[in-house]
């Protein structure tokens, strides 16, 4: 018979009935480990093996891949140039997001309320558009914000072109400048203000609390926020496609993406440079990981409720007020403007009386007619939701495994579920390609090597959301459950489950908006019949159909919004009270 | 008991042997081998138009790998299926390089969804140097020049786009565009010229048309005036259209007349000899729906199709069919073959990175 050991309180020891070695739950995580390294683990296999092996037959190993990516001339601006965009871009996000975190959380700025809820738009419209409506609006000749200064000023130059290194990491850096103030927010709504206050009790004055409490309370945080959002910039593909190509700025994505699309296809150089970017965002990954543990260090969450310390701007705080106004312009209005005018135009205009007069609603139609238009749309729904549903599933299962059982070696399950961090989009996309052009499983093109790539670059979100929750959950009622006489699966079930199910709501409806935006490996794994939405943006764009694409972008703006309005709506509802 | 079982046993076998031999595949009346996708495409029998039309009514589909405009392939295939109702047809559209590089890509993975290809002759080599094409034979093929087909039956000519000038008429009026080659070297346009970034077969038919002498003068002048470059000929021609870019002389001539009649200010004006970039359709040599794939061929190819690629403004390559309006080929144009561009492509785009595009 079965006895519950209660030397070690509050885990879940798990001994196999009956004297038989293995239980469900052993088999449980040994078909988890199975299934988490053939999903992670097998696309790195292959990235490496496609890289050092010849493109043509036969097959054998060599470094010519590396050595053609790495002796062409350009390749030391290659690095130079990724190496800058990512550092200048994430340098952007960073000074603005920590700037507007500080005046929403510690400063009586009016509005802030209302600023953090319009703030996480630019999260949820995907990359392709914010790009395209930014192109719109700093095109050298044509763009909206350099023919309002040249009019304004009498120029006869246009002042910014979109076509620079300096507006890619402008775009880029803007548009997760909303991450960098979710990050920021975070460690400044944790700082406990009893450090503060004793410092200025102590007699410091505000500006050397600030320097050598708060920044230096905030410094790790700061860190691990500035290496996220540098991982993010190497990784981002629709800026350097359609940016910086035009201009002649090549980084390891547009590279990377070129390469796959030479005639014969060269998959082997690909391969070269994905693996190169894979060591650097790895690289990256590490030494935030590296932080976020020291954050514990300085943690000083108590349990105990408190507000941080609020600083009283006086007059300054309508100036803090018009910059966040500012900054609300930047990154919602002026891009959901500047689409919103494309999508009425029969053909690009700056504004003007005549262009007022040519106003059509004929794109929005057009756009809906093409069979790709219902095919993509159709897609990316069924891709979402599936995605969802299979990441959660199998992370609650994993996350579960990891934080309340004891089974040796679910330190493996941890690591497996959130090694797709360190993949770019466009990196998973080269390894499935390499995966399913080499194995003879004829997926490539079809939506199933899509719902493969989503699951596997979406895992960690789910690992995260899963894991926050369940360690949340006090032992107490497992122990409860268990002392009573129910089986692992049971407690799962009815205790584990229903308690999880917020995480599960909001860890699937963030995998949903996030799937729905994702571009780099969409772009390479899609086929005829496969086709997903921000595919169709970004190929509309491509091909010159500029008034379709922004009305198309309107549309999926206005729906994606709607989206996250209801896990707003839904977290608040149905959130777990602490 | 055992008796009635043998009984019932040779009586279910006879029944199925039955069923086999007389009511399996084929026009009812018997069993017929099926066809391969060589004999289909082949077939020349005086019943071949039925053959065709049974096999694709069974088929039910067609996936047509293209790099027409959607808005101009779509009108076309619908009036494809308002002929063969049966056919459900699905277009693939991607720029002309990007659709036979799906297809050669999905042919490694063994992926044959692609049933037609039809793209630019440079592409439709490609995917001949790889040996995924098959021979065919179409009546329809009759009425066209030598020059239209390939001699081994593995494509014909269905359409030409023709690389003129595009200027912008606010920015360049009409008396002052450049009317030959030689004006576009004159200072006053330093700065205001657009190149398409991928038109190499522009700058090869010039330079087998010109000679080396004249071209390599030519096209280093032209690299010292300062050259934009831009992606697409449709993007191309809307950045023309929007005052982003003054001119380009890599414009296909029918997408600013489908601007112009928006009302955009874009115009064009040939250069002779105009370079003309022609289009063939070929047939994938694993098309899942070959009967219907054959039934397309002979619809785009022949005066009916020809009509409806006239209709959307592109220019037909049928001799019989004049394009709309006519001024799309009043001119004297000069075309390049395909494979030999393809042979000489590293040396073509070595002089275009070096001539053209490094020096801005």
């Amino acid at each position: 018979m079965q006895e519950p050991a209660l030397t070690h309180p509050g885990e879940v020891i798990l001994r196999p009935r009956f004297g038989v070695r293995l239980s469900p739950v052993h088999l449980l995580t040994g078909g988890a480990v199975l299934l988490l390294t053939y999903l992670t683990l097998v696309p790195l296999l292959f990235l490496l093996y496609g890289s050092l092996t010849s493109t043509r037959d036969p097959v054998t190993f060599t470094f010519a891949n590396y050595v053609r990516a790495y002796t062409d001339a350009g390749s030391f601006r290659l690095l130079a140039n990724s190496m800058v965009y990512a550092v200048g871009a994430a340098a952007i996000s960073f000074v603005t997001g920590t700037l507007l975190a500080w005046m929403s959380e510690r400063t009586n700025t009016p509005l802030r309320g209302l600023f953090f809820s319009l703030s996480l738009i630019p999260l949820i419209i995907p990359g392709v558009l914010f790009t395209v409506a930014w192109i719109f609006l700093l095109s050298p000749k044509i763009g909206l914000i350099n023919v309002f200064l040249m009019w304004l000023f009498g120029l006869e130059h246009p002042p910014f072109t979109s076509y620079s290194l300096y507006a890619m990491m402008w775009v880029d850096g803007l548009h997760y400048s909303p991450l960098a103030f979710l990050l920021m927010s975070a460690a400044f709504r944790s700082m406990d203000p009893s450090l503060e206050e004793s410092a200025l009790m102590s007699g410091a004055g505000l500006r050397q609390t600030f320097s050598r409490i708060t920044l230096r309370l905030a410094a790790p945080a700061m860190a691990s926020a500035f290496f996220i959002l540098f991982v993010r910039a190497l990784e981002t593909f629709e800026v350097p496609a359609l940016l910086g190509l035009p201009a002649g700025i090549q980084v390891f994505t547009s590279k990377i993406w070129l390469a796959t699309r030479r005639y014969p296809p060269d998959f082997g150089l690909a391969g070269a440079y994905a693996s190169s970017l894979l060591l650097l965002t790895s690289i990256g990954v590490y030494f935030y990981s590296r932080l976020t543990r020291e954050t514990q260090r300085f943690a000083t969450v108590t349990g105990k409720g408190f507000r941080p310390r609020v600083i009283d701007l006086g007059r300054w705080r309508y100036l803090t007020a018009a910059f966040l106004l500012l900054y609300l312009c930047l990154i919602v209005l002026l891009p959901l403007f500047v689409l919103l005018w494309n999508s009425l135009l029969p053909f690009y205009m700056p504004p003007s009386i005549e262009a007022l007069s040519s106003l059509t609603l004929s794109n929005y139609p057009v756009a809906f007619k093409f069979p790709q238009t219902v095919r993509a749309i159709r897609n990316s729904i069924v891709l979402a939701l599936s995605s969802a549903a299979i990441v959660m599933l199998l992370t609650s299962v994993v996350a579960w495994i990891v934080v309340k059982s004891r089974i040796r070696g679910r330190w493996l399950l941890d690591n497996l579920a959130t090694l797709p961090v360190v993949f770019p989009g466009l990196v998973m996309g080269v390894a499935l390609m390499l995966v399913y052009l080499t194995l003879p499983v004829p997926i490539y093109g079809t939506l199933w090597i899509l719902l493969i790539a989503y699951v596997t670059r979406f895992l960690p979100y789910g690992m995260r959301a899963c894991s926050a929750s369940l360690v949340q959950i006090h032992r107490e009622l497992e122990e409860a459950a268990q002392v009573s006489g129910a089986s692992p699966g049971a407690q799962f079930r009815r205790i584990v489950l229903p308690l999880l199910t917020p995480a599960l709501l909001a860890g699937g409806l963030y995998v949903v908006i996030v799937s729905i935006r994702e571009l780099g490996s969409s772009v390479l794994l899609w086929g005829p019949g496969a086709e997903v939405f921000s595919v169709i943006l970004f190929d509309l764009w491509q091909t010159g159909l500029v008034q379709e694409v922004s009305a198309l972008g309107i549309l999926l703006t206005v729906f994606l919004f709607v989206l996250a309005t209801t896990f707003h709506w839904v977290s608040h509802r149905y959130g777990v009270r602490r | 008991m055992g008796q009635v079982k043998t009984m019932l046993m040779r009586a279910g076998i006879a029944l199925a042997l039955a069923l086999v031999l007389f009511a399996g595949p084929g026009p009812g009346s018997g069993w017929a081998a099926p066809m391969t996708i060589a004999q289909i495409a082949n077939y020349k029998g005086a019943d071949r138009q039925l053959v065709l039309e049974d096999g694709a009514r069974r088929e039910g589909r067609l996936t047509l790998y293209t790099s027409l405009n959607l808005e101009e392939s779509q009108p076309i295939v619908e009036a494809f299926t308002r002929k063969y109702p049966f056919i459900k047809a699905e277009i693939y559209r991607a720029s002309g390089e990007d659709v036979v590089l799906k297809l050669i890509t999905e042919y490694r993975g063994r992926k044959f969804l692609a049933d037609v290809l039809e793209s630019t002759g440079v592409d439709v080599a490609k995917v001949q140097k790889e040996g995924l094409l098959a021979p065919f034979f179409s009546p329809r093929a009759g009425a066209y020049p030598r020059a239209a087909k390939d001699p081994k039956g593995l494509w014909v000519m269905t359409r030409a786009n023709m690389i003129v000038l595009g200027f912008n008429t606010r920015l360049v009026p009409d008396a002052e565009a450049p009317k030959t080659y030689e004006d576009l070297l004159n200072p006053k346009w330093k700065g205001k010229i657009a190149l398409e970034a991928e038109d190499q077969i522009w700058l090869a038919t010039l330079w087998e048309f010109w000679g080396e002498a004249k071209a390599r003068e030519y096209f280093t002048r032209l690299g010292q005036q300062a050259l934009t470059v831009r992606k697409g000929h449709t993007v191309l021609a809307e950045l023309i259209a929007a005052g982003e870019i003054p001119l380009s002389p890599n414009i296909y001539n029918h997408r600013p007349d489908r601007l112009a009649r928006r009302g955009a200010p874009i115009n064009w004006l040939p250069l002779i000899p105009v370079v003309a970039a022609p289009h063939m359709v070929a047939l994938p040599k694993n098309a899942a729906n070959p009967h219907a794939a054959m039934l397309w061929i002979d619809f785009i190819i022949s005066k009916e199709g020809q009509e409806e690629l006239a209709k959307q403004g592109r220019v037909p390559m049928h001799p019989l069919v004049g394009a709309d309006p006519p001024r799309l080929t009043g001119f004297r144009f000069i075309t390049m073959d395909p494979l030999k561009f393809l042979d000489k492509f590293d040396f073509y785009n070595r002089l275009w990175e070096e001539l053209l595009i490094k020096p801005r």
